[in-house]
């Protein structure tokens, strides 16, 4: 019981992932592709869940420039990781199915384009974390960084839509309602998922943070503070 | 270019297969991963004086 | 100072740095020069592809080099520099525009020094060549925009000169678009204007996101 108590979000993600994978797989094959069309059933959720990463990184983003409460910094940082996970592994989906139904891995589709690129931002966000040692600098210059490519996306996505539109125009069917069950089913497992890996992450990125300012501590002993530079930061010269 | 080549797919198992292991897979790496760096975390934390 | 008074001294100062070592000029416009006559002998130096490809290898050359442009000796002020215009009272958005305004100006220089490269070599179609006179300052501007903000947050790290051009490269996609089928567009009797409109909107965007994180922007450059 106490198993369920503390590990309930795990528990429930992995009940509700378990359903939507054999729906997935047992609802009756979509009528103009068959079968493959069953890889939608994860494709979509991961790129949905990748968006909602990156949503949530923005957030964070904000919410650190106007408080400067370093857990802002950490949910942005733990869900921009998330992000660019399933981005990858949308996009590694997205392609097996193209293979088959479009026969090809690769296409010049805008969301296809856009999403790529997405991986792209995202990895320079986290190699800019990664860049930068001090912890509120690092939170300041990839807040920053978080609100510029947030603000991006939509200009990069529109733009290849018009660039695509020029050559050709994209096809869009609709799907059946027990299919679209099915997807929201998915949806929402992955959803689920997310939920428990942003926990995850946050509890790493609490450590970490708590390690950083452990191993500063004994930097800075050795040195002695009487050698760190006074701080100009909100002595606000630039009024 | 984007024309739906074939309504029936040869093999579209394989492909479903293929997607599913990869991205149900990928989660779970993606977890345990986690799991490991934050043991790791732990324990580094421990091991500072 | 007003604001725009203490943008146009910033730039002033940046661009004079700059006439110092002409680093833009002399060295980023002749490295690019070498790409552009390395792409044909790659991809092959039949006349009616380079005519085809010219114009886009003229853009894809301009987003891609262009990044050195940002990353300049003299686009990044030392240590008593920084001090003095802080201490001076600049509004930190006048600082960003500021350098801003002479990031653009050198992609400007660079893309005119290239322009007559691209024409001798690849003897692109030229049909509504005055369009240039928007397209290249729009492109500039979206450049210099970028540049300021991904520099800022870059600034002083040791792997700048690689993380930059990363930052940098999939967020210039629209300018790369908007300058590419603008002049496609042309071609094809079509209208301009949307991608003029693309063009103008990414300036717009990325002017308001620097002006809005001028301030952390600047705390962060220190």
């Amino acid at each position: 019981m106490k198993f369920l108590r503390t590990r309930w979000l795990e528990v429930t993600a992995l009940l509700v992932v378990g359903a939507a994978v054999v729906r997935g797989v047992t609802v009756a094959a979509d009528v103009t592709q068959g079968d493959v069309q069953r890889i939608m059933y994860v494709h979509v959720p991961a790129a949905w869940l990748a968006f909602l990463a990156f949503g949530v990184t923005v957030v964070g983003s904000v919410a650190w420039l106007r408080s400067g409460k370093p857990h802002w910094d950490r949910l942005a940082a733990s869900s921009a990781e998330i992000g660019v996970v399933f981005t990858g592994l949308a996009i590694v989906a997205g392609m097996i199915w193209a293979r088959p139904v479009w026969g090809q891995f690769w296409t010049w589709e805008p969301r296809l384009v856009t999403t790529a690129l997405l991986f792209f931002i995202y990895l320079g966000y986290l190699a800019l974390r990664r860049a930068v040692i001090d912890p509120v600098e690092r939170a300041r210059r990839s807040a920053i960084m978080g609100i510029v490519a947030f603000i991006q996306i939509p200009i990069v996505y529109q733009s290849v839509n018009w660039w695509r539109s020029l050559h050709q125009t994209s096809s869009r069917n609709s799907i059946d309602a027990p299919l679209r069950v099915t997807l929201w089913l998915a949806v929402l497992a992955f959803t689920f998922a997310y939920a428990v890996m942003l926990r995850r992450r946050l509890e790493l990125s609490l450590l970490e943070a708590a390690l950083e300012l452990r191993q500063l501590e004994g930097s800075q002993a050795v040195a002695g503070a009487a050698v760190v530079a006074p701080s100009l930061e909100k002595a606000g010269h630039h009024g | 270019m984007v024309d739906l080549v074939a309504a029936q797919v040869e093999n579209a198992w394989w492909y479903v297969t293929a997607a599913y292991v990869i991205i149900l897979g990928g989660m779970a790496v993606f977890v345990t991963a986690l799991g490991i760096r934050i043991r790791r975390a732990r324990r580094a934390l421990d091991q500072l004086p | 100072m007003s604001f725009w008074r203490q943008a146009f001294e910033i730039a002033r100062k940046d661009l004079l740095v700059e006439s110092r070592t002409a680093e833009v000029a002399l060295m980023t416009v002749p490295f690019a020069a070498v790409g552009l006559i390395l792409i044909p002998l790659a991809i092959g130096t039949d006349a009616p592809l380079l005519t085809d490809l010219g114009p886009g290898l003229f853009w894809v050359v301009v987003l891609l080099f262009g990044v050195l442009v940002i990353l300049r000796k003299s686009a990044v002020d030392g240590g008593p520099q920084r001090d003095l215009v802080r201490l001076l009272g600049i509004d930190p958005a006048a600082r960003f525009a500021g350098a801003t305004l002479a990031t653009s100006l050198l992609v400007l220089l660079f893309e005119v020094l290239l322009g007559p490269v691209v024409i001798a070599l690849y003897n692109p179609a030229l049909d509504g060549w005055g369009w240039l006179f928007i397209i290249l300052p729009l492109v500039a501007t979206g450049m210099g925009l970028l540049g300021s903000l991904t520099g800022g947050v870059t600034t002083s790290l040791g792997t700048r000169t690689s993380l930059t051009p990363l930052l940098i490269a999939p967020l210039a996609l629209p300018l790369l678009l908007g300058a590419t089928q603008a002049l496609e567009s042309l071609e094809r009797g079509r209208s301009i204007l949307p991608w003029l409109a693309l063009l103008a909107a990414v300036d717009l965007a990325l002017a308001v996101t620097g002006v809005l994180a001028a301030r952390p922007l600047e705390e962060a450059i220190i």
